[in-house]
């Protein structure tokens, strides 16, 4: 239920930098979404379908991709896709962190006039 | 292509309610917790341990009920309703530290709405998070929400007087807690019976004189404060 105020973010975000760069209009955006982020992506495109009318992204089209979790093990350096809840090393069992990108949701890109 | 945290404007505001704090030395304690694990009970028991310091408290709440109860033990007791939100958000942190000029405490107590997911995803800028569980909630806290303990600096499990009349294990949560992130300091505490709370505040003054001593070393800056969305 906090998708609401990240789409606020994600709204203001996108306004102000193409407001400094003179777009107008914004056709396309695409939002990368950390698989441990928390967020829900249909909860978010939702919000991002609903909360943009008025805005400069009103009629832009909005892709949401999620981007898997890959970690490295800090230990034995084994790069492997983390399992919750334990985050366990599948080589050496030592527990890894999740890295800042699995947690994060940003914009990878938007294109406008 | 550039990352962008999370929400732009919530780190942003973030890291600068951290330089802010960082700068007067006051720590700040980001307490969450599902509802109803005690987390306002032990606030108001930590309170009672620490008169001696300037505290302040930050309650995310849709009632004034929890910011009454701890008003005889503090003087700056503030109340932030999030209408029907279920986290508090970086900004609305940092508006008050200004408005109230909360630099000058030494202990800045922010308790979050009662959740364990939403708040966890959500940096206010401070020193360390402490997530609450109690006996009664059961073992299964940790392991259904391990994102909320990876980035916690403790655990404090209360309501441990209840332990003989519940099927929660102290070894489980420390094997599962220790699994999920090597590094969580961990505290049983009663506020009933007054156990464990000694051990749990001497941690916090702890934290604050590193704090306090790491904040003398640093060249003092003035600080230009910047406006909250």
């Amino acid at each position: 239920m906090h998708e609401l105020s990240i789409v606020a973010s994600i709204i203001d975000s996108i306004s102000a930098d193409a407001r400094e760069r003179g777009i107008k209009k914004i056709s396309h955006i695409r939002i990368v979404v950390g698989e441990f982020s928390s967020v829900n992506t249909g909860a978010l495109t939702f919000a991002l379908s609903h909360v943009t009318r008025g805005t400069i992204l009103a009629d832009a089209a909005v892709e949401v991709t999620v981007r898997e979790a890959r970690e490295k093990c800090e230990h034995c350096n084994r790069e492997f896709k983390p399992q919750l809840p334990f985050f366990q090393c599948p080589t050496c069992g030592k527990t890894a962190f999740s890295s800042s990108e699995s947690r994060q949701i940003y914009i990878d890109f938007y294109e406008g006039e | 292509m550039s990352t962008w945290p999370k929400s732009r404007a919530n780190q942003n505001n973030a890291d600068e309610n951290r330089r802010l704090l960082n700068q007067n030395a006051a720590l700040m304690i980001n307490i969450i917790g599902s509802p109803g694990p005690g987390k306002t009970t032990l606030l108001e028991a930590t309170l009672k341990e620490m008169p001696s310091y300037r505290t302040a408290v930050i309650e995310g709440d849709l009632t004034s009920e929890d910011a009454q109860k701890l008003a005889p033990w503090c003087e700056n007791v503030f109340q932030i309703n999030t209408e029907g939100a279920y986290h508090l958000e970086a900004g609305h942190i940092g508006r008050l530290l200004i408005q109230e000029n909360l630099f000058s405490t030494e202990f800045l107590f922010i308790e979050n709405i009662g959740n364990l997911v939403c708040p966890a995803e959500f940096d206010l800028g401070e020193d360390m998070r402490i997530v609450v569980i109690s006996v009664t909630e059961g073992n299964d806290k940790p392991r259904k929400y391990p994102l909320s303990f990876q980035n916690a600096a403790a655990v404090v499990v209360t309501k441990m007087d209840l332990l003989p009349y519940c099927d929660f294990s102290i070894d489980t949560a420390r094997a599962d807690l220790g699994r999920i992130n090597p590094d969580l300091s961990i505290f049983t505490v009663s506020t009933k019976s007054g156990k464990g709370l000694d051990e749990w505040c001497r941690y916090l003054e702890t934290r604050f004189r590193a704090k306090k001593r790491s904040a003398s070393r640093r060249r003092r800056g003035t600080g230009v404060l910047k406006r909250y969305r």
